[in-house]
């Protein structure tokens, strides 16, 4: 074909697509405005897009942000609104902690877990004093777990928790167990809590990285139908010296224990889940089961003993507990005079993955000099 | 006998049983040192001095455990030994010798 051949099909071809645009679009292509056109055109595409964007939503954080039974729906509930909102291009959104009076650690890192998963891409956060939290308490709380740090919020003037110290929330996606020594090491400094116990140590260290591998390993699948950072999870802890007790826990934004069985690709696993009927028993009954009952070895190695760690180490203390939360149930095994309890409890609201909580109140002082 | 210090050639803080979960794990350290030793019936005192964590059970069962289950026990001890001395060399060997009884007792 030669180049006049060529000339006359692209015109063609190229009037064709004019007139199909306009007869779609009630205008020319962009492509072949004027300058002056163009301005003009770039102006009103502005004002359409601006007003997509409606009145900002604020979403007031509740006075008391709990876990506990009173107080769970209405934190779930807001954990919903975050959920839909914060994440949309669509809305301007503020979450305003200026009412909140009482916020538990558990709370807390569920809190700064959700609004991390939703702002992860698209939205920068910004601190703005009207929605601070009003109650000093409260604030110095937030202020020593690293709550404005967690979403790279540089603040000035950060006033800490005198009575209770905390460890800055630690948020990962692989199971690096240099973070189980950060929290080791944060506890050892001021507290003589493993009491020179060799055996205390060792199974510090295996609670804390078996249940962070837990959530790594199980905790996530390919397809979810909700915003998640894939493999994430969370870590913090605290001690208060006066009450000479101690805590830390680990979260994951997963599927929950009971789907991850459900999910499970062992054959042995699968065979023990369908014996045991897990699939059909609440999610609190499935936590039970798992720290309490003999799982299946897999065929070359001793695994599936993950959940029966992290009651060893409550076992080491006189006064203790461990709860678990995953999704509609929890499950809280109290250690007290040489003896386990077990308190279940099923909800009717879901929370999003499996928090592990422990706890140890010490009957003598632990504070080093 | 070659002695190797862990936590200078290999990681201050074991880490989970594979790669996929965390860095620093027993599949790695199967592949990258424990099959060369034995392959090559090489000695090796390991030295756990320097490490700032506990092996926990993972580790041990994807690296040691297996090895002792390919292996045999007998050929195992005579390739794996553990400094005498120090709290977590000690501790190490005790939590070997776990983890090769139950790999061998399937």
């Amino acid at each position: 074909m030669n180049k006049k051949n060529k000339r006359k099909i692209k015109a063609h071809y190229l009037y064709k697509f004019k007139k199909d645009f306009y007869r779609k679009h009630g205008r020319k292509p962009y492509v072949l405005l004027k300058k002056e056109q163009r301005k003009k055109y770039r102006r009103v595409r502005k004002k359409s897009k601006l007003k997509m964007i409606q009145e900002p939503i604020i979403i007031t954080l509740p006075s008391i942000l709990s876990l506990s039974n009173e107080y769970r729906t209405e934190f779930l509930d807001t954990m919903k609104k975050i959920n839909t909102y914060l994440p949309s291009k669509n809305y301007k959104c503020s979450i305003d902690h200026s009412y909140i009076e009482r916020i538990d650690p558990e709370a807390l890192i569920v809190l700064a877990a959700d609004i991390k998963r939703c702002v992860r891409k698209n939205k920068i956060l910004r601190f703005n004093p009207k929605y601070a939290p009003k109650n000093e308490q409260v604030m110095r709380m937030l202020n020593s777990i690293g709550y404005w740090e967690h979403f790279n919020i540089s603040k000035k003037d950060l006033y800490t928790d005198k009575k209770r110290r905390y460890l800055k929330i630690i948020h990962d996606i692989q199971a690096d167990n240099m973070h189980v020594v950060e929290l080791r090491e944060f506890f050892d400094k001021k507290l003589d809590f493993l009491d020179d116990n060799d055996d205390a140590e060792q199974m510090f260290d295996d609670a804390i990285s078996e249940a962070i591998a837990n959530s790594v390993e199980h905790a996530y699948i390919k397809k979810q139908d909700r915003i998640i950072i894939d493999n994430a999870w969370w870590l913090s802890g605290s001690y208060d010296t006066t009450n000479n007790e101690l805590f830390f826990m680990c979260y994951d934004q997963g599927i929950g224990v009971k789907e991850a069985l459900s999910h499970h690709d062992n054959r042995k696993v699968k065979k023990w889940v369908s014996k045991f009927g897990l699939l059909i028993k609440s999610d609190s009954d499935v936590i039970e089961t798992l720290v309490k009952e003999d799982l299946p070895k897999y065929k070359d190695t001793d695994r599936g003993h993950g959940f029966k760690h992290f009651i060893k180490f409550i076992e080491n203390y006189s006064q203790g507990s461990l709860n678990i939360y995953s999704k509609k149930g929890v499950c809280k095994f109290i250690k007290e005079d040489n003896s386990i309890l077990t308190h279940k409890h099923e909800f009717k609201d879901s929370l999003d993955g499996t928090l592990i909580v422990w706890k140890i109140k010490f009957d003598r002082s632990v504070t080093k000099c | 006998m070659l002695i190797f210090d862990f936590a200078e050639k290999f990681a201050k803080a074991p880490g989970p049983r594979t790669e996929k979960i965390g860095p620093n794990s027993g599949a790695k350290f199967r592949e990258k040192f424990l099959e060369d030793w034995f392959k090559n019936n090489q000695a090796v005192e390991i030295d756990v001095s320097g490490t700032v964590m506990n092996f926990g059970p993972s580790f041990l069962s994807e690296a040691f455990g297996k090895m002792a289950k390919e292996y045999g026990k007998e050929k195992f001890y005579s390739i794996i030994h553990v400094k005498d001395e120090g709290k977590r060399n000690l501790k190490l060997k005790q939590l070997i010798d776990k983890h090769v009884d139950i790999a061998l007792s399937k």
